[in-house]
């Protein structure tokens, strides 16, 4: 019956079977089977050279050729054609000889090509080409662009349900990978080397996931398939696409029976399994003829009535050909009638495997082995020993005998019967496990295949029958280049799949990709390389994640890419938007709102993915664009996120100028929008790093002295701000004393020395005593040093002071102001005399301030 | 391929170079007509002006759009001998043209090509240009307003010498280059991505079919040549691209040629551990091995253009006849022509149907 054992098996026992799941580590004869001579994709010259033949030569200089030259050397490509057409056809030499060539730009996000019709250089390469005739024609004005893959909905659809499932089978997998470690025993070591000495990863010598683990990546196959079967039985999915999703489910169905049996360990019988598929995939006899032979007097007389019967057995529909054959027993010749009855009986009680009474197989097979034994004992005593042509005794129906003998020795199960009746190997197979082996496993199946093939053939033109076949006889690595010519995405899920089981041979002689992550990486190109690419960034990133060492690196080029919006209009409070309709304000903050949004998913990403370079130079383009357009305090976010702290000094400074140029109104507002926390933590921050010195050049050094900048850049603003607050409250004493340490602390910028000293005058005089003698004696001192230091440094320690003079003396018409610019104004003389207003407000205020101090000492 | 948009650019001459920038967001178009036109890409896919001005007092030739670590950041290469540095404008200038940071000149040609260089912290913003008087010039700004540019390295490409060759080939007078070599040559360059191996481009000039992969600092020196097998009769070439290598150990480049060569190089740098092994830095860098991995179009028309995808599989070639061609490697790694578009009209139904 079954052919012996083969060794396959899905028992850990049998190893080295390329249908078993135990792991594969004898590199010796058995697998080379499973390995193809070459490999070729979508192209019908088999052929792994390196080179392409080169084109046809032609001799012809591009200047002076015109001989139309068809572009028939690219065979097989498909060309397609920009609309509108630069020239006509057979016109290419006149076009050419005009000046005029296209040129093209690839798009680094999407696949888009961009093309254009311009001009050849001309002779003399220092000298604009001109066109034979100026005037432009319709396509010399237009850009044309095209994209590589164009997805209809249902498959983005299809790409974007899979996406989760495969997320989740990718995690199940990788969860049972402990566990298995644990229950791998003594005798797998965690570090093994290989043949050549290197160091294998551990993961790798685990095998494939047990029992438990297949039968849950079944269910998520079954998920897979509903997806496939809600698309292919969708009215509204186009014919093609259609029968690319019927292909893609039948396929992937095929092998969840063959590679993810229910029992995670496919130990049963698979010919039920088998023969459904079967039944699903081209359903066949057609029930309206069988209801059309029995609607006639004489169903035998029928010309379909035996061919009919065939089919049906070898359908493993019995039940309709006991009927059928029933209809014989109104035959006017009685021993047709009788065997017909025979016949009959034992179809109607053919034990299949599939019913529920047997407890255990070989309950099944007995009964199996003893309804042939009585079949045959029934045949026997029927003949009587009648030899060969003469069952019914009349020559008349002795052509009935032959028709009888077949039905016969298809329920014998007849191999080769089964192989003459059959209408391809695919009906065969499915026949084969419920009539010729009836124990029929999974591991007896490559060696059944090649008896099946070597009497029907597959049909090499019929892709899908090639993979099928292909995957009944565990020739994994055919099957999956099949699958990639008929549709990508299941080569990437189906490989995947069956890497999982440590199906799929490794070559890494002559490949530099394992194949799994290949056709995962050329699945990513299609959501990479399409019009509606940005929908899929987040689902890219997954796959090239999963897609090993070359997905990992593109998905750093990949995530950096990811376009976040920045509305262009500065937010809040500025002079232009200040005109426009609050429709437009609405406009911009909800565009800021997706891109924060989308800054955010890919900051969730960058963490998922440890992409924390990647991650720290989006942070800082964002900080810069909205540092640019006005937005602080998120930009201050963005580089505290970066770790960027010559970012935020610089964002810093730009709040400080906006005090100089705009006022205290201003200034409070942008600090207002700096993170509170950020703001809170800087004065701590600033005193960890000054107590703690760092000592020596280490290779932090840059990062600290950035830090210790931007940390008292912060501490300032937010000094300056409780100055200004206490000044807009009245509370001049406690504003005073502000002004002092913003001095004396060491924190403010020299530029802002000047500003101070003269933001003290007001306080100087007012009429109380505000700084202490002491106190005075300081700010004289730093008076003393803005004079020194401006003699060779005017700018830096003058400049900020000239334009907040500037603003001072021009509150009311600030915008004339602006545009006149500050040096030509006003410049470092009358910033020098304001310091000596200065300098004689503290004059009066040491006096004061002295006398006071002899009144009361105490 | 599949076409899917049209964008007429209202340039009032021909176009003669378009750029994405790094997202693919906007797309800067130059022109005969002496301005370059900034589109932004809309949610619908379609494209919208925000921007056009005159940038140059010739026709421009080229266009490079700067990384954007490096802020919104354009340059433009044209007939008048000069590379301009454009940025964008903040907020509140919005509408108007970009502003200009630098006007580049030194050129004794017109400058045919112009291209930032990657990111790189070691070397700040850098950009490379060549022009027909056959110097790669690179210019850098240290200062961050981008006000101040000066000129790093100007290298006469035909003199650089072979790699570990130490005498480098004369520069020819002033006069030298012969009419012919004005006719049909062609200059190129290309930066490598990569910033491990330092500053490195390729780069041609004149009717030479060799590339030269020159590494800039601290001397400009060859670390390989590129020449095609039998290049005897080998064409001129026209166009270059080095493509992103997206983290792989070896690096692709295309070139173009005026006989309609399309080559694909691989190249592989010495390996990472290898390096500690080499006595000196000149023999690190004669280390550099190349093979040509696919050859494709000889004896076509001139190849335009030459460009690679973002991930460095996908090469998109255009030639004098209105071809667009897309070649991708199989897994085998041999490479394969996938899909190609015409310019010229389709054929007719009753043609199709008699084919």
């Amino acid at each position: 019956m079954a052919p012996a054992p083969t060794g396959f098996s899905f028992a850990p026992p049998a190893a080295g079977s390329p249908f078993s799941f135990a792991p594969q580590n004898n590199t010796t004869s058995q697998p080379s089977s499973s390995r193809p001579p070459a490999f070729s994709f979508g192209s019908s010259s088999a052929s792994g050279t390196t080179k392409t033949p080169a084109q046809p030569a032609h001799t012809s200089d591009d200047m002076d050729e015109d001989n139309d030259r068809e572009m028939d050397d690219d065979d097989d490509v498909d060309v397609s054609y920009l609309q509108p057409a630069a020239y006509p056809r057979g016109g290419r030499g006149k076009w050419k000889a005009s000046g005029r060539t296209t040129s093209a730009a690839v798009c680094p996000v999407g696949g888009e090509v961009a093309t254009w019709v311009t001009k050849k250089p001309s002779s003399d390469p220092n000298q604009p080409p001109t066109l034979s005739k100026s005037d432009l024609t319709l396509p010399d004005r237009t850009l044309y662009f095209s994209s590589q893959h164009v997805l209809p909905d249902p498959l983005v659809s299809l790409y974007t349900e899979s996406h989760l499932l495969f997320t989740s089978l990718q995690n199940i997998v990788a969860e049972s990978l402990p566990q298995r470690r644990l229950t791998s025993g003594d005798n797998r070591i965690t570090e093994t080397w290989d043949r050549r000495g290197n160091l294998v990863d551990a993961q790798s010598l685990l095998g494939p996931p047990d029992a438990e683990t297949i039968v849950h990546m079944r269910r998520l196959i079954d998920l897979y398939l509903d997806n496939l079967n809600d698309l292919r039985s969708n009215q509204e999915v186009e014919p093609v696409l259609k029968s690319r999703f019927n292909a893609s489910y039948n396929i992937m169905n095929l092998a969840e029976i063959l590679y993810f049996p229910t029992d995670g360990k496919g130990e049963g019988f698979v010919g039920e399994e088998l023969l459904d598929w079967v039944n699903d995939v081209d359903p066949a006899p057609d029930n309206s003829q069988g209801n059309d032979i029995m609607a006639t007097k004489n169903p035998w007389d029928h010309p379909s009535f035996w061919p009919y019967i065939s089919r049906c057995i070898l359908r493993g529909f019995h039940l309709p050909v006991a009927s059928f054959l029933r209809s014989l027993a109104n035959h006017p010749h009685p021993p047709v009638s009788k065997l017909a009855t025979i016949l009959a009986q034992h179809l109607a009680v053919f034990p299949r495997s599939s019913e529920e009474r047997w407890r255990v197989d070989l309950e099944f097979l007995q009964a199996h082995k003893l309804w042939l034994a009585k079949f045959r004992a029934e045949l026997t005593s029927f003949t009587g020993g009648k030899s060969r042509g003469s069952w019914f005794g009349e020559a008349k129906w002795a052509s009935l005998e032959g028709d009888f003998r077949t039905v016969i020795e298809l329920m014998e199960g007849k191999p080769n019967r089964v192989l003459e009746e059959a209408a391809d190997w695919r009906e065969a197979l499915g026949a084969w496990g419920i009539l010729v082996d009836v124990d029929m496993r999974r591991d007896h199946l490559p060696e059944i295949m090649s008896i099946i093939l070597d009497k029907i053939p597959v049909d090499t033109t019929l892709l899908e029958d090639a993979v099928q076949s292909a995957l009944c006889s565990a020739d994994i690595v055919k099957a999956l280049m099949g699958c990639y010519d008929l549709d990508v995405w299941l080569a990437a899920h189906l490989g995947d799949l069956l890497d999982k089981l440590e199906l799929i041979p490794d070559d890494e002689e002559r490949f530099e990709t394992p194949l799994r992550d290949y056709f995962l990486l050329e699945y990513t190109e299609i959501l990479q390389n399409n019009p509606k690419y940005s929908a899929f960034w987040r689902v890219v990133c997954d796959y090239l994640n999963f897609a090993g060492p070359e997905g990992r690196n593109r998905l750093r080029s990949h995530v950096v890419h990811v376009s976040i919006p920045v509305s262009k209009d500065v937010k809040g409070k500025n002079k232009e938007t200040e005109n426009t309709g609050d429709g437009m304000d609405v406009e911009a903050e909800q565009d800021q709102d997706e891109g924060m949004g989308i800054y955010y998913e890919i900051r969730a990403a960058c963490e998922e993915f440890r992409l924390e370079e990647e991650f720290k130079m989006i942070s800082q383009i964002l900080a810069a664009r909205l540092t640019k357009k006005g937005d602080y305090g998120v930009a201050a976010i963005l580089c505290a996120e970066a770790a960027d702290g010559y970012a935020l000094s610089r964002i810093a400074e730009k709040i400080l100028d906006s005090y100089i140029s705009h006022g205290g109104e201003e200034f409070l507002r942008l600090v207002e929008t700096l993170p509170p926390k950020l703001m809170s933590e800087a004065p701590t921050a600033l005193a960890a790093l000054q107590s703690e010195p760092t000592t020596g050049l280490t290779s932090d050094l840059l990062f600290q002295s950035a830090g210790s900048v931007f940390a008292s850049r912060l501490t300032f603003l937010s000094q300056f701000r409780d100055y200004l607050l206490f000044m807009q409250e009245g509370a001049r004493e406690l504003a005073a004393a502000r002004l002092i340490t913003l001095l004396t602390s060491g924190i403010a910028p020299v530029g802002f020395w000047a500003v101070l000293l003269v933001e003290s005058i007001a306080l100087l005089e007012d009429s109380d005593i505000l700084f202490t003698s002491l106190e005075t004696v300081e700010l004289l001192r730093v008076l003393q040093d803005v004079i020194a230091n401006a003699s060779f440094a005017p700018d830096e320690y003058l400049g900020q002071l000239v334009s907040y003079i500037q603003r001072l003396t021009n509150e009311t018409d600030e915008k004339e102001q602006r545009k006149n610019g500050a040096q030509k104004g006003l410049g470092p003389e009358d910033a020098l005399r304001k310091i000596e207003e200065v300098r004689l407000a503290l004059g009066r205020n040491l006096a004061r301030a002295v006398v006071v101090a002899f009144d009361s000492p105490f | 391929m599949l076409q899917t948009n049209l964008l007429a650019p209202g340039h009032a001459d021909l176009v003669t170079h378009v750029v994405y920038d790094f997202y693919g967001e906007r797309l800067a178009t130059c022109s005969a007509d002496q301005k370059i036109k900034i589109f932004r890409k809309t949610p619908e896919g379609t494209w919208d002006q925000e921007t056009e001005w005159k940038a140059h007092d010739a026709p421009i030739l080229h266009l490079s759009f700067a990384h954007p670590i490096h802020g919104s950041l354009l340059a433009s290469s044209s007939h008048d001998r000069s590379v301009r540095i454009w940025e964008e404008p903040s907020g509140r200038e919005r509408d108007g043209r970009w502003v200009e940071r630098g006007v580049l000149t030194g050129a004794k040609g017109s400058v045919r090509s112009v291209e930032f260089g990657p990111p790189d912290p070691a070397y700040g913003l850098r950009v490379a240009s060549i022009s027909t008087d056959s110097y790669l010039r690179i210019y850098t700004s240290l200062d961050p307003s981008l006000n101040d540019w000066s000129l790093v390295h100007s290298i006469h490409v035909p003199s650089l010498p072979l790699p570990g060759n130490a005498d480098e080939i004369p520069p020819p007078a002033e006069s030298a280059a012969s009419t012919s070599e004005l006719a049909s040559g062609g200059w190129g360059l290309s930066w490598c991505k990569e910033r491990w191996w330092g500053s490195v481009l390729a780069t041609f000039s004149g009717t030479s079919p060799t590339l030269k992969l020159v590494v800039l600092d601290p001397q400009p020196t060859s670390l390989i040549h590129l020449t095609p097998p039998g290049s005897g009769t080998a064409a001129p070439l026209t166009s270059v691209a080095w493509a992103p290598s997206c983290g792989r150990s070896y690096h692709l480049l295309a070139t173009g040629s005026r006989d309609g060569t399309v080559r694909i190089w691989r190249v592989e740098p010495p390996g990472e551990r290898l390096r500690l092994d080499y006595d000196s830095e000149e023999e690190v860098k004669r280390s550099w091995t190349a093979e040509c991995t696919g050859e494709f179009g000889k004896g076509g028309a001139r190849v335009g253009m030459v460009d690679w995808n973002a991930t460095g599989t996908t090469l998109t070639t255009s030639d004098d006849e209105g071809i667009v061609r897309i070649y991708k490697p199989t897994y085998a790694k041999s490479w394969k022509l996938l899909g190609q578009m015409s310019a010229e009209e389709p054929p007719s139904e009753e043609g199709l149907n008699g084919h």
